[in-house]
């Protein structure tokens, strides 16, 4: 279809195929076929669902509490991916300045985003749900039909929420800041709901039961989140009845537009002023009297530590990954036992820890020419470089053999062993094939590396392996080393060209 | 006769198949202000990468002030000063920690540097905004604490690459007057350009790079010469053209 150009649906179809693309090359084949064979698979498993549920119009009162939660889970999930996409969109991107000095009304272009953002987040939950509302019309439930306005309004009002408080935080903040407090607000809403389902791993069994029971109480039919609470609105908009789905769907094209008409202005002003207003000028007196280092060493360490500590999201990201072991933490905390499988899994997450902060001081160095043209050895930075990327892993790692020193010395030393072997095995198979790269690709530095991927990856899990066995199986660890070993070693001598060509030649 | 601030022999550097330096030849002796000119694609930027250390050669020989860059790297790097034509700095470090990056790798005197960078920062007018970090600065003040960064451990020998890239009128007069300086005080100065009036104002002489190879070389009525001129009213541009035009 031939749209007219500057309407505001070709707008959106160019917004639609960036997104689009954003998904990427080779991938993309892959994924459609994969998900529509799971999108066919869906159908078939929902037509036997439907048959043993019957009627959606008269479920019973538990499964209220079970698909409406879910329901607001998939929300979270959404919301967490339209704050994500809004920072993108916004900032990411780039492409601001071009669309806003065309001759289309700003709201237009905000509208369209926004459509961009609500169709992004919606996309991979209408996979999961739409299959109810084509079964229902095949088995006769038309009601079940409502799933797509359900969802379109859904995706409206997580874009409308995402969008603002994206908006709002670049009121408040300006909008550099604005996007590491939305991508961390984004990546916190999402690990909200792996923290919430690890309860069950931090408050005992006892306590969980009865909270189970109480919960199941209270979502009877008379209960406070029985199927007539309010909770459970977005799961009767789904049901296909009238008047939720009329509320679902005000409520979430209302705020949609509510986020445009009010917003679209001050948030173009807000990006635009910070962009444009030249940076405050300084006087002498606040100008810090400059304190400089003398060392080549040194001032590697410094300059990496520096752009390490103010990177705020690869901190958020790393503490994230850190709050997703302290479920792990509690359970073994309650167990002993659980250490054999407690300090592997600490040696693997910080040795993937480890590859991605090796990355980033190495391969994503923001001057290589700089470095490349300064009259110090190569191996000179490269060692201040590991360091660099690895100290603060041990640091944030050493309350670990510190709490086993006095019960489990020999349990601390085989950890600290293991800490620090695999650690410096990943960077030695990052030094030894790299790849340059740019820091905003940290998530998909494998990409065009994956003999080096492999590399880490083996290494990773060899280093895992080992710690199991000397902690539980001594005879087998010089087994598990032949991996922790050869990772690096065959990187090393494999990578040659990998680092002529990185180094210049 | 003072050791040349650089010397070029034979030099060769092959992308795939095809030669992007060719046997290029030059030398360049201590004091000089040289512009090194040539079309897009004939070499320029891959000779002063060589120069710099950032690539290898394929053939030849390259040496700074009597160090061979191949097999003396370290010591022609010290005497050396290389600022991209797209410089890249670190957003997240304000111009002072920039400064002192620099200066380290470069083993400078920590007082001496503080001090020099300061000299620097304030005649480049970035003193007010030392202590802002350089996400912050526009695409001239960039170019402006990179080539402060160039210019911190004194070099010898300066190599730039379009310095004048993304700067305003003010700030491209303060460079040219800066690299007059650095010339008048014995440094070497050696550029590339797309702007051939600067080439013809500032240096003593020009060497004009196609393919790979030094098609004509000389001051800029040495090379009215050799593009059959005679010395009358062509300008640079007009030389220029005339002396790329023809099969090299």
């Amino acid at each position: 279809m031939r749209l007219r150009p500057a309407s505001w649906q070709w707008l959106l179809r160019h917004e639609l195929r960036l997104v689009w693309r954003n998904v990427g090359g080779a991938r993309l084949t892959i994924l459609i076929v994969l998900g529509g064979l799971l999108w066919l698979a869906l159908h078939y498993v929902i037509w036997l669902l439907l048959r043993v549920v019957g009627d959606p119009a008269s479920l019973p009162p538990g499964t209220y509490l079970l698909a409406g939660s879910t329901l607001w889970v998939v929300f979270t999930l959404m919301l967490s991916q339209a704050i994500l996409l809004s920072v993108n969109t916004f900032f990411d991107r780039g492409d601001l300045d071009l669309v806003l000095s065309s001759p289309l009304p700003p709201r237009n272009v905000f509208i369209v985003r926004g459509l961009g953002v609500a169709v992004a987040a919606t996309s991979l939950y209408a996979l999961l749900l739409t299959p109810f509302a084509h079964v229902g019309l095949v088995t006769g439930k038309l009601r079940l039909l409502a799933v797509y306005p359900a969802l379109a309004a859904l995706g409206l009002l997580a874009a409308a929420i995402g969008m603002g408080s994206t908006i709002a935080l670049v009121r408040l903040l300006g909008a550099r800041r604005a996007r590491t407090a939305a991508q961390l607000l984004g990546a916190l809403v999402g690990a909200a709901f792996f923290l919430v389902i690890q309860v069950n791993n931090v408050v005992s069994h006892e306590r969980t039961a009865r909270w189970m029971i109480s919960l199941w109480k209270a979502a009877r039919e008379d209960g406070p989140l029985g199927p007539a609470s309010p909770l459970w609105l977005p799961f009767d908009a789904m049901l296909g009845q009238p008047l939720a789905l009329a509320a679902l769907v005000a409520v979430g094209t209302g705020s949609f537009l509510l986020v445009v008409a009010s917003m679209a202005r001050r948030f173009l002003d807000g990006t635009q002023e910070s962009v444009t207003t030249p940076a405050p000028r300084q006087t002498d007196a606040a100008i810090a009297a400059a304190r400089f280092h003398g060392s080549p060493w040194r001032v590697v360490l410094v300059k990496e530590w520096k752009l390490i500590g103010r990177d705020p999201q690869l901190i958020a990201n790393t503490l994230l990954q850190m709050l997703y072991l302290l479920p792990m933490m509690f359970v073994w905390a309650g167990q002993t036992s659980a250490e054999t499988v407690m300090l592997p899994a600490l040696v693997f997450a910080a040795s993937t820890l480890a590859g991605g902060m090796v990355w980033l001081t190495v391969a994503a160095e923001d001057a290589p020419e700089l470095l490349a043209a300064a009259p110090v050895e190569t191996g000179l930075l490269s060692r201040a470089k590991l360091v660099a990327a690895l100290l603060p892993i041990w640091i944030l790692l050493s309350p670990v053999p510190m709490f086993l020193l006095a019960s489990r010395p020999l349990a601390a030393l085989l950890f600290a062993f293991c800490l620090a072997g695999s650690t410096i095995s990943v960077g030695v198979v990052q030094l030894a094939m790299p790849q340059r790269g740019s820091r905003r690709d940290m998530r998909r530095r494998a990409k065009g590396n994956a003999a080096g991927g492999v590399m880490e990856l083996v290494t990773m899990a060899g280093w895992a392996a080992l710690t199991w066995c000397l902690l539980r199986a001594p005879v087998y660890a010089a087994l598990a080393a032949v991996p922790a070993v050869a990772g690096p070693l065959t990187a090393w001598l494999f990578g040659g060209a990998r680092r002529r060509a990185f180094a210049g030649g | 006769m003072p050791e040349a601030a650089l010397v070029i022999e034979g030099l060769v550097k092959r992308f795939g198949a095809s030669n992007a330096v060719d046997g290029l030849a030059l030398t360049i002796p201590q004091g000089e202000f040289h512009a090194l000119l040539g079309p897009n694609g004939a070499g320029k930027t891959t000779t002063l990468r060589i120069v710099a250390g950032l690539l290898r050669a394929d053939a030849g020989r390259v040496s700074v002030l009597g160090h061979d860059v191949t097999t003396d790297g370290l010591a022609a790097k010290r005497v050396l000063a290389f600022l991209p034509d797209d410089p890249l700095v670190y957003a997240k470090l304000d111009a002072i920690e920039y400064l002192e990056f620099v200066a380290g790798l470069w083993r400078l005197d920590p007082a001496v540097a503080a001090a020099r960078a300061e000299e620097l920062l304030r005649w480049l007018e970035l003193w007010p905004q030392a202590r802002q970090r350089a996400e912050g600065y526009s695409r001239g003040m960039r170019q402006k604490l990179a080539l402060a960064g160039a210019l911190i451990h004194e070099p010898k020998v300066l190599i730039l690459d379009e310095p004048l890239t993304g700067l305003d009128a003010a700030a491209a007069r303060q460079v040219k007057d800066l690299l007059i300086e650095r010339v008048r005080r014995g440094g070497t100065v050696i550029l590339t350009t797309h702007i051939l009036e600067m080439a013809e104002r500032l240096a003593e002489r020009i060497s004009i790079i196609q393919r790979g190879r030094i098609v004509a070389q000389g001051s800029l009525d040495e090379l009215r010469a050799q593009a059959e001129r005679g010395g009358g009213g062509g300008t640079l541009e007009d030389v220029f053209l005339q002396l790329t035009a023809a099969p090299a």
